[in-house]
């Protein structure tokens, strides 16, 4: 449902993105792993319509997305930074509200319609009882979880999350995961990009590894986290194991 | 519930017929007081002459120029997320006033009666674009700061480089009105050059609301959102150019408005960028109408110019502003 | 209005007593001074450039302010012309290596006690603010130049113009000089000497003003006075404080009332001078009492 052919992006004339392709379906949640600085952000961002690249086509639903009008990309994808700032003070309800903001004409205020979807998206997050607490007075996994809030509002029938669980606790990291997996459950297509190997190979069903702007490997969990992979992406010593029932990726140590 | 926690609660049509009604009682106050107090003191012709040649176009002056200045100032915090933003603080209306003193100095306004409020705007548009040069598309609060304060700091000194060549007799007097503002005295031919080029700024700054609620989620959330930042970017520039540039042309630098009504305006706006724009935009009105009001009234005790009166509220708040936020400023 | 005392110096009276004092004056000038008739006179304000440029010959002034010939302020701007220019700093001033400096009571302080650390000679003028020190200011010029003759008979047609005008009608019509940026003629300046000397009543006592000596227009229009004095034409200077000289509601006032136009040139030093706008005053004084019967 979302795919990209021979993207070729440079940033400040350093190319970060060299001929990659990637294609994520609906019902899955498909994972971008990759070192630091690889282009996983990049190409989120080129994936959300919000950076053109220089070479290569982005398609959503089959269609182009430069030929996509903004306002209606917005109301089928949804867009989490990696930025979790909230620059004012605005309640939590407030900031699920700006994912409305594709249906609002200009000059309009709220519908029934937003409404609606706003409370949806807050009972979905769990977050309904923190709806007039300013966002700034929250925690890390509550902010978390409004800001995913605010996109779900937005009703996309696709998602890209950038690092969504990045320093959050144990416990909100498996809530932020199962839930975007139900959200793959219901049909949507779900992208994220993270650094948490063991998570990447719980929940996602399909993952990309991302190197040097190219896609070094993709297929399921299993396949790509090999120790081949990891060893010449990661530069790691480490494996792919099950624990408990659940996967996990240890890197035992720094090859040399 | 406290009153202020009551008033917080207020809904945004509320707020705006509440603040819509304080400018209007504002307006009303000014025409009322001249400087032997309330009431006009005197009769028939004379009197009609104060009320409408003189008195009116202070009052509507004064509502012009506060609303452009509480509403840029509400702009321009907004789209930098930054709560130090205000046109006199960022050099924007020190580039008006040297705009203006060129142009009447160059004798361009002697020619054409509309290149003085057009020489506000294009000082106006070079400072914002000189400021946003200096401290880089995505500089700190502080940063923003120091830039703004490198071009006011050039602009004074240029402004004060033209009165002396212009072999103005009247140079440092002169000067003391550009830097600290008057509106006294203005005429309602002044105020028809400038009237409609504030509404048009005022009116392109108006339509950023939605963009500014966007951006509080950060650049790249309001693009995907679907807003056009580089179009909001025109309309704040040119907006902020328009109103600020035309208001200063006519009444010299007025500083601090555009930081103090915002900022105590927010808390009843709910945070919202949007909404806090109309609100600015009142809430200027009604403080600058209200200063004006005080000067009036403090005539026979002491002689200030607005600028001051503005500038002995503001900086100390600027001083609280700055160190409440100090641990948040780390540029 | 209190005249220079100069009138009992009538008659052969008169002719003996200058004598004498002549032959005081001299030995006790020359000792005093060392030299009766400085032949290198530097003057740094545009007061005593005037009064200097009327007392002395040409020959004998090394340089004046740029003030002097400027017709806008300066009453005798041709007497002026040609004659080099002083810029007031003390190198300046030295190259011209003065025997006598003229100097105001205003704004060249530090100048002036530099030369006289610099053993230069340096006569302060005072600035008369009543018509009285006029012959104050003019004798001071005047002995120290060496001219004192000059000085007494410049006085004596002073007083004479003045007697020419005769004592005014009652009641006396009120008047005020308006000025960019709503100066006004202040009670106890020049410019309010000069209004009480034609006949005058200087409107602006009875509008109680503030500090800084401005009249807001909305006062002017509401209780206007009988004369309305312009100091200066609207356009005359490019400056945003001639606004209010532009304001239409000044403008409906000047339709309805009568208003003169008395350029600064005319009253802006407490020179003999400012006999010229005295009786331009005065003449306007007349017309309107005139009008009025």
């Amino acid at each position: 449902m979302l795919e990209a052919q021979g993207l070729y992006v440079a940033l400040r004339g350093r190319p970060v993105l060299r001929g990659l392709d990637f294609a994520a379906r609906p019902g899955e949640v498909t994972g971008l792993i990759g070192p630091n600085g690889a282009g996983k952000t990049t190409l989120l961002r080129v994936l959300a319509g919000l950076l053109t690249p220089a070479a290569g086509t982005v398609l959503l639903g089959g269609r182009p997305m430069a030929h996509c009008h903004p306002r209606e990309r917005a109301r089928r994808l949804a867009y989490l930074p990696q930025e979790r700032t909230v620059h004012w003070a605005l309640a939590a309800r407030a900031v699920v509200a700006l994912g409305r903001l594709p249906y609002q004409p200009l000059g309009a205020g709220e519908s029934r319609e937003d409404a609606r979807a706003i409370a949806s998206a807050l009972e979905a997050m769990d977050v309904a009882h923190l709806a007039d607490r300013p966002v700034h007075e929250m925690s890390g996994g509550e902010r978390a979880r409004v800001l995913l809030a605010r996109a779900l509002a937005q009703e996309p029938q696709a998602l890209l999350a950038d690092e969504p669980a990045a320093g959050l606790d144990p416990a909100h990291q498996l809530i932020l995961f199962r839930r975007l997996a139900a959200l793959a459950a219901d049909g949507r297509t779900v992208v994220a990009a993270l650094h948490d190997l063991s998570l990447a190979a719980r929940f996602c069903h399909k993952v990309v590894l991302v190197h040097a702007g190219r896609a070094a490997a993709a297929g399921t969990p299993e396949e790509v986290l090999q120790v081949e992979h990891l060893a010449a992406v990661y530069g790691v010593r480490g494996r792919y194991a099950t624990l408990d029932g659940v996967p996990v990726v240890l890197a035992s140590d720094l090859l040399p | 519930m406290s009153a202020a926690a009551r008033a917080r609660r207020l809904g945004p049509a509320r707020l705006l017929a509440v603040l819509g009604a304080a400018a209007v009682g504002a307006f009303a106050l000014s025409l009322a007081v001249g400087p032997a107090g309330i009431g006009i003191d005197a009769g028939g012709e004379a009197r009609s002459l104060i009320l409408t040649e003189i008195r009116l176009p202070r009052a509507l002056l004064g509502a012009l120029v506060g609303g452009s200045l509480g509403l840029s100032g509400a702009a321009l915090q907004g789209y930098l997320r930054n709560p130090l933003a205000e046109p006199s603080l960022v050099g924007i209306s020190g580039g008006a006033a040297l705009g203006a003193v060129l142009a009447i100095h160059l004798g361009l306004s002697q020619a054409l009666a509309l290149a003085l409020p057009a020489g506000g705007l294009a000082g106006a548009a070079l400072a914002m674009i000189a400021v946003v040069a200096l401290a880089g598309a995505h500089g700190g609060p502080l940063t923003l700061i120091l830039a703004g304060l490198a071009v006011s700091s050039i602009a004074t000194a240029l402004i004060a480089l033209a009165l002396n060549l212009a072999r103005n007799p009247f140079a440092s007097v002169e000067m003391v009105f550009w830097m600290m503002g008057s509106l006294a005295d203005r005429s309602l031919a002044q105020l028809w050059l400038s009237a409609p080029l504030m509404l048009a700024g005022m009116g392109l700054l108006l339509t950023v609301g939605r963009t500014l609620d966007a951006l509080t989620l950060g650049e790249d959330a309001a693009q995907s959102l679907g807003l056009d930042l580089a179009r909001a970017r025109l309309l704040v520039v040119a907006g902020t150019a328009l109103s600020v540039g035309a208001a200063t042309a006519v009444t010299g630098i007025i500083g601090f408005v555009g930081l103090i009504v915002p900022h105590v305006l927010r808390p009843f706006a709910h945070h919202r960028p949007g909404l806090l724009l109309p609100a600015s935009l009142l809430g200027g009105a009604v403080m600058l109408l209200l200063a004006d009001v005080a000067l009036r009234l403090l005539q026979p005790v002491v002689e200030l110019r607005i600028g001051v009166l503005s500038a002995l509220i503001g900086a100390p708040f600027f001083v609280w502003l700055v160190f409440k936020t100090r641990s948040e400023l780390a540029p | 209005m209190r005249r220079p005392g100069v009138g009992w110096l009538r008659g052969p009276a008169a002719a003996v007593a200058l004598l004498l004092l002549a032959a005081a004056a001299v030995p006790a000038a020359a000792a005093a001074q060392g030299q009766a008739r400085p032949g290198r006179i530097v003057s740094l304000d545009l007061c005593t450039d005037q009064l200097l440029v009327e007392l002395v010959e040409r020959g004998r002034i090394a340089a004046v302010t740029h003030l002097a010939a400027d017709p806008a302020v300066s009453a005798i701007p041709e007497m002026a012309r040609g004659i080099s220019i002083t810029r007031g700093v003390a190198e300046d001033v030295l190259r011209y290596d003065p025997d006598l400096v003229l100097a105001g009571p205003f704004g060249v302080s530090a100048t002036v006690d530099l030369l006289r650390r610099l053993g230069r000679n340096v006569v302060v003028v005072p600035l008369p603010s009543e018509l009285s020190g006029i012959a104050a200011a003019v004798r001071t010029v005047a002995a120290a130049v060496g001219e004192p003759a000059k000085g007494e008979a410049m006085l004596a047609r002073f007083e004479r113009r003045l007697a020419q005008l005769g004592p005014p009608a009652e009641p006396r019509p009120t008047a005020v000089i308006y000025q960019i940026g709503g100066s006004v003629s202040g009670p106890g300046s020049l410019a309010d000497a000069a209004l009480a000397a034609a006949g005058f009543r200087n409107m602006v006592a009875a509008y109680r003003l503030t500090r800084g000596g401005q009249v807001p227009l909305e006062v002017l229009i509401a209780r206007p006075p009988d004369l309305l004095v312009l100091s200066s034409a609207p356009d005359e200077y490019r400056t945003v404080l001639a606004d209010n000289l532009r304001h239409p509601a000044l403008a409906a006032l000047r339709a309805r009332r009568p208003s003169l136009e008395l350029p600064w040139r005319h009253w802006l030093c407490g020179t003999p001078r400012i006999a010229d706008a005295i009786e331009r005053l005065a003449e306007a004084r007349a017309a309107l009492q005139a009008h009025r019967q």
